[in-house]
């Protein structure tokens, strides 16, 4: 297992988002975890990148315990995330923003290399590489901020709502950069409320309600729980 | 040549320097997102420990100066660890009752002569001016304008040296992530930047730099008292940054250059000098709220100074 959750409990002041959650991240993977609002996932994730700290149970990354250490050191140990509301620094050009997402390594040829590897995947950086982050549309955000997040070179990806607030064709495009990023070999915990595409492009999935994980399993599984479909697919198939 | 160089001049432009220093101590916390106001502390720390050292100790003023710094960096350092990690208000607040602390400490220990302060104090002019008595004596100045004209010198040297650090400071590795953690705290968290370490770092160097000034006022005002250190000089201080363009380095310097020339110009309104004063400071922030210099005028000022032809070869490059 690259990644794995033992009964995590964690939460802000005196709520507790999370009440015991297990989850595992096969390497090479696409591990989609969907729910409702407020069900846990985003604390779930910032609880893996150490911005939220546990208060009981255990993370183990390649076998190493990660409880308790800071988001620079997690970054450092190959987790990177893509956060919710995409968070691109506004008066920043384009290509700051994502040399930024680089800011640990020193390796510039290898820098330079991914840097072109990004305005591969997504053109549309390329081309307006100098301009502020915040003069991109929601859409190009998403993928600078997706492209950030992969100049760190991760071995695990965390995205967190990656289809907020766009439009289908972009939600579409973003969905197949995230298999085309998992085809190179990271490996891939995405969190959605899109449960649809998530349940598609996903090897595993995980069902979390109000701070548990109700239902797991394969992807395809998942898809066909009769519970699934009611609450999260939009009723009968 | 004697009507420039009079006493008083020179006078201006040793607090026009000594409060360059100090705005920009100000601007290195803001450039990381922090609104620190215990400058007017840190100041009075290197005052003192510089005026300590050369009275009792006998250090020379030089070594005094930068000790001063360094004492001022070291009670940052006790002083930041809970302050860091404080935000916005909190921490402007904060820093300025650490900013009383020291000035009501200086008002009561025996060391630093409570209300009385501390006079007779060395004086930078005389030291240059005894330094380079025989260059004086060839150039035809008597010791006391030579003196203060060499004072001049070396605190425009200082300036300069600290901008030209803090210049090469932005451009460099650790610049990058001061910008980012003042874009986005968050985001340059998640880009694996420890904003702690990053944010001490700042709040060191402003203390330091707020530390000099205070040394270098010590050494040229030659008497230094608790009221020279209260909380009206990190207020100016902020202003000057703020009314110069607290965006960009060359803001602190101009703010402060004009804020200390404007009120010596208007002397002779009398009783409409504060007046006009204000009216201007409530004009510009209305007009122009980033301050006189932003990062959009450095830009168009840049490009206005760079030949054509280097112009198109850079837009080749975008192309």
């Amino acid at each position: 297992m690259l990644l794995e959750l033992q009964n995590i409990v964690a939460g802000y002041g005196s709520i507790m988002a999370l009440k015991g959650i297990s989850l595992s991240v096969p390497e090479g993977s696409i591990v989609s975890l969907i729910g409702a609002n407020g069900a846990g996932k985003s604390t779930t994730m910032k609880t893996i990148m150490g911005l939220v700290s546990p208060r009981e149970g255990e993370i183990r990354f390649k076998g190493k315990p990660l409880a308790g250490t800071k988001p620079y050191q997690v970054v450092h140990e190959g987790i990177s995330l893509v956060p919710e509301g995409r968070q691109i620094l506004q008066n920043m050009s384009v290509e700051e923003n994502l040399y930024l997402g680089a800011y640990q390594r020193s390796d510039k040829g290898g820098i330079a290399a991914d840097l072109k590897k990004v305005y591969d995947r997504f053109p549309r950086l390329e081309e307006r590489k100098k301009q502020f982050g915040g003069t991109l549309s929601g859409g190009e955000q998403q993928m600078l901020a997706i492209g950030r997040a992969v100049m760190a070179r991760p071995e695990l990806l965390l995205l967190d709502e990656p289809s907020m607030g766009l439009a289908p064709i972009v939600v579409q495009e973003i969905f197949d950069v995230i298999k085309d990023i998992n085809g190179s070999g990271t490996t891939i915990l995405l969190v959605e409320q899109n449960a649809k595409k998530a349940l598609q492009i996903a090897d595993y999935a995980y069902v979390m309600e109000t701070g548990h994980i109700v239902l797991q399993g394969k992807a395809s599984e998942v898809a066909a729980n009769p519970q699934v479909t009611a609450a999260y697919l939009g009723g009968k198939k | 040549m004697d009507e420039i160089l009079n006493g008083y001049v020179l006078q201006v432009v040793v607090f026009s320097c000594i409060n360059i220093i100090l705005s920009l101590s100000v601007y290195m916390t803001l450039c990381t997102g922090q609104m620190s106001l215990g400058n007017a502390g840190f100041m009075s720390v290197g005052a003192y420990t510089s005026a300590i050292l050369t009275m009792q100790a006998g250090l020379p003023m030089a070594a005094a100066i930068v000790l001063g710094g360094i004492m001022a960096a070291a009670v940052a350092l006790v002083v930041g660890i809970p302050t860091t990690r404080l935000r916005g208000m909190y921490l402007a607040i904060a820093t300025l009752g650490f900013g009383e602390v020291v000035r009501v400490l200086a008002l009561n220990l025996k060391i630093t002569n409570g209300a009385l302060g501390l006079s007779g104090i060395p004086s930078m002019a005389n030291t240059l001016g005894d330094l380079a008595s025989d260059l004086l004596d060839v150039l035809d100045m008597d010791t006391q304008t030579g003196g203060q004209l060499l004072m001049c010198l070396a605190l425009l040297i200082v300036v300069a040296a600290v901008l030209w650090f803090w210049h090469r400071l932005e451009q460099s590795r650790i610049g990058r992530a001061f910008a980012a953690i003042k874009a986005d705290e968050h985001a340059a968290e998640l880009s694996g930047i420890p904003i702690v370490y990053y944010k001490m770092m700042s709040f060191l160097f402003s203390a330091f730099f707020a530390g000099v000034a205070g040394a270098l006022f010590a050494h040229t005002a030659n008497f230094i008292s608790p009221t020279d250190f209260s909380w009206h000089k990190v207020v100016d201080a902020l202003l000057y940054c703020v009314f110069g363009g607290s965006n960009v380095m060359w803001g602190s310097p101009l703010g402060a250059v004009i804020l200390t020339v404007l009120p010596e110009l208007l002397r002779d309104l009398a009783e409409y000098r504060d007046m006009l004063y204000g009216i201007m400071l409530v004009a510009l922030m209305a007009f122009r709220p980033d301050g006189i210099l932003s990062y959009d005028v450095l830009k168009k000022l840049h490009r206005r100074h760079t030949p054509r032809a280097v112009q198109e070869a850079a837009k080749e490059g975008d192309r």
